[in-house]
């Protein structure tokens, strides 16, 4: 009886087996829902704006011996600018996979795409590829308005511009597992903002997104919660190449690559293994689709 | 006169019990606490939100002039202190709007709004009633932002004029922005959106209004929108009497300050209660009420 009813559901179609395709499948859907949101592109467009010129304005206030002192130039705008928009940008990465997961579950469409023939990976790929460029939209803008908005000196040269596009993928790279661990806990509890939340914050004051890390060195245990950091090293090979226009010529870049690509090789496998470990759990529990 | 039969025949005899606005409001705070006390997490967050939020501006006070801060009048030129109350009383007032957009935008997801507006209590009292909690909430994570300041360097004159100086900035804050925040839920209830004009209120208010450097390095056209909003006013309201130890009775700075932000309430009070009306009877003549 089972067999006939399956065999009266089934349908002949031969499922799309490529991944890439999958991929890009999702990536699109998830671009088309993305601009649907027209008031929220021009807020958030405004918003970063304004947060440039809040930073402009602190900076009039800062002593540029203080930020010469760490080795990253004179100019607290400059310095600020690079901190925040990577920061945001690597918060768009990691926050989208948890919080499109918990809008599918909200919305009841979760089940739906678990039970199609679409590989979670390439789910997961898809949508972190949105965040990418949703991100990457914000980012350049941020840069963009703080170079020709606000002066902020900055490298834009050929070979400071390549170095810092590899250091921005091994950063992405670094924190994509953190981003696909954090899904896992949405699978499972249903809620994660406040956890993607609170990685962010902490991301950005250890790895000093608007103070100088030497101002941490009176606090031994901030400054060793700093080393940990992955984004400490993304923020200070960033920091290198567009202000002082260090290249991948540079010891000082290549060991901050290196950390990156240890804690690329560490997390994103860890990140897979517990999303898959949370994804098996609720199927066989049943709860895909509660909330 | 068909509507009119139809009315009848659904009318209810009960007669309906009266609940004091008091009975109401207490009613609305139980409701949201319950509401927030299933969400433990978000306290421990929001706690830490903001003790990093101080503790960033803690370190950056470290590579700041204190020229700018002497020169527009904040005599101790301490950067930390001007920051710290900056920033508590500017998360105060942005959470308690976000509070209330968010709160009826909620609703709204939730399919209750319709319900409650619907019922007896008037949308007068549902707009008193969904503020109470986020203040109150509200002034608990202030105060614990203003300890934990004091506890890493901050420095503050406290008497018994200073406080009681500050208590009334304080109050004048919390009545202009609830005015803001009734304005911006009406505009949440016509759109069905709410957290895009509240976020661009939020960054616009941290520009101009001087939550994290003195008005003086902004240009006169900035400064101008500054003038127009009330946080800016209770901001030097609350530094000055608490960094520089000046009251009512002896500061025309903080006499200033007071009429601007009475003159606020005055206008944006009743302004912000028409709007939020318009919107609802409008939701309400389309139907949307319960649309989202």
């Amino acid at each position: 009886m089972d067999n006939q009813l399956i065999t009266y559901f089934q349908d002949n179609v031969a499922p799309d087996k490529s991944e890439v395709r999958q991929t890009w499948g999702i990536f699109w859907g998830q671009l088309k829902i993305f601009m649907t949101y027209r008031t929220w592109v021009v807020t958030d467009t405004f918003n970063t704006i304004v947060s440039i010129a809040i930073y402009y304005f602190l900076s009039l206030q800062v002593q540029p011996s203080q930020i010469a002192a760490s080795g990253y130039g004179t100019s607290y705008l400059a310095f600020s600018l690079i901190g925040i928009a990577f920061a945001n940008y690597l918060w768009f990465c990691i926050n989208r996979i948890s919080h499109s997961m918990q809008s599918e579950i909200r919305e009841g469409t979760f089940e739906t795409i678990a039970s199609s023939p679409i590989r979670m990976r390439s789910y997961l790929f898809g949508q972190a590829a949105r965040g990418f460029l949703v991100g990457l939209y914000y980012m350049v803008g941020a840069l963009a308005v703080g170079v020709y908005g606000f002066n902020a000196p900055l490298h834009f040269e050929p070979a400071a511009l390549l170095t810092s596009s590899l250091v921005l993928v091994f950063m992405v790279l670094s924190h994509l597992g953190l981003g696909i661990f954090i899904a896992g806990i949405v699978l499972v509890y249903k809620q994660a903002d406040p956890v993607t939340f609170m990685v962010s914050l902490f991301m950005e004051f250890f790895a000093g997104a608007l103070f100088p890390l030497q101002l941490l060195s009176n606090y031994p245990p901030l400054a060793i919660a700093s080393e940990l950091m992955p984004y400490t090293y993304a923020l200070d090979a960033l920091r290198k190449s567009l202000i002082q226009g260090a290249t991948l010529a540079s010891q000082d870049i290549l060991f901050d690559l290196a950390v990156l690509v240890v804690y690329a090789v560490i997390l994103l496998p860890l990140g897979l293994w517990s999303f898959n470990v949370g994804y098996d759990r609720i199927r066989t529990e049943g709860t895909t689709s509660s909330y | 006169m068909e509507s009119d039969k139809i009315i009848q025949m659904l009318q209810e005899p009960t007669v309906r019990s009266k609940t004091t606005l008091a009975e109401k409001a207490k009613a609305f705070i139980v409701r949201d606490f319950k509401i927030y006390w299933t969400y433990k997490f978000w306290v421990v967050f929001d706690v830490i939100d903001i003790a990093i939020l101080v503790a960033t501006y803690y370190f950056v006070a470290q590579i700041i002039t204190p020229a700018h801060l002497v020169a527009e009048g904040y005599s101790s030129g301490d950067y930390f202190t001007f920051a710290m109350l900056g920033i508590a009383f500017s998360q105060y007032v942005q959470n308690s709007v976000h509070g209330l957009t968010e709160g009826v935008r909620d609703e709204q997801w939730t399919g209750t709004i319709e319900t409650i507006l619907s019922s007896a209590t008037s949308y007068r009292s549902y707009l008193l009633g969904a503020s109470l909690f986020r203040f109150l909430y509200g002034t608990i994570i202030l105060v614990g932002a203003l300890g934990l300041g004091l506890l890493i360097g901050g420095k503050v004159i406290l008497t018994p004029s200073t406080l009681a100086t500050g208590a009334v900035f304080a109050l004048l804050l919390v009545s202009g922005h609830l005015a803001i925040g009734a304005m911006s839920a009406g505009i949440v209830v016509m759109i069905k959106r709410g957290d895009p004009i509240a976020w661009g209120f939020t960054w616009l208010t941290q520009l101009v209004s001087g939550v994290f450097y003195p008005l003086g390095l902004l240009p006169w056209y900035l400064k101008w929108v500054g003038f127009a909003l009330p946080l800016t006013y209770s901001l030097d309201g609350i530094r000055r009497t608490f960094m520089n130890g000046e009251t009512f009775f002896d500061s025309a700075v903080l006499q200033t300050d007071l009429v601007a932000l009475i003159a606020f309430i005055i206008i944006m009070v009743p302004l912000s209660l028409q709007v939020f009306a318009w919107a609802y009877r409008r939701s309400q003549r389309q139907g949307t009420l319960g649309q989202y």
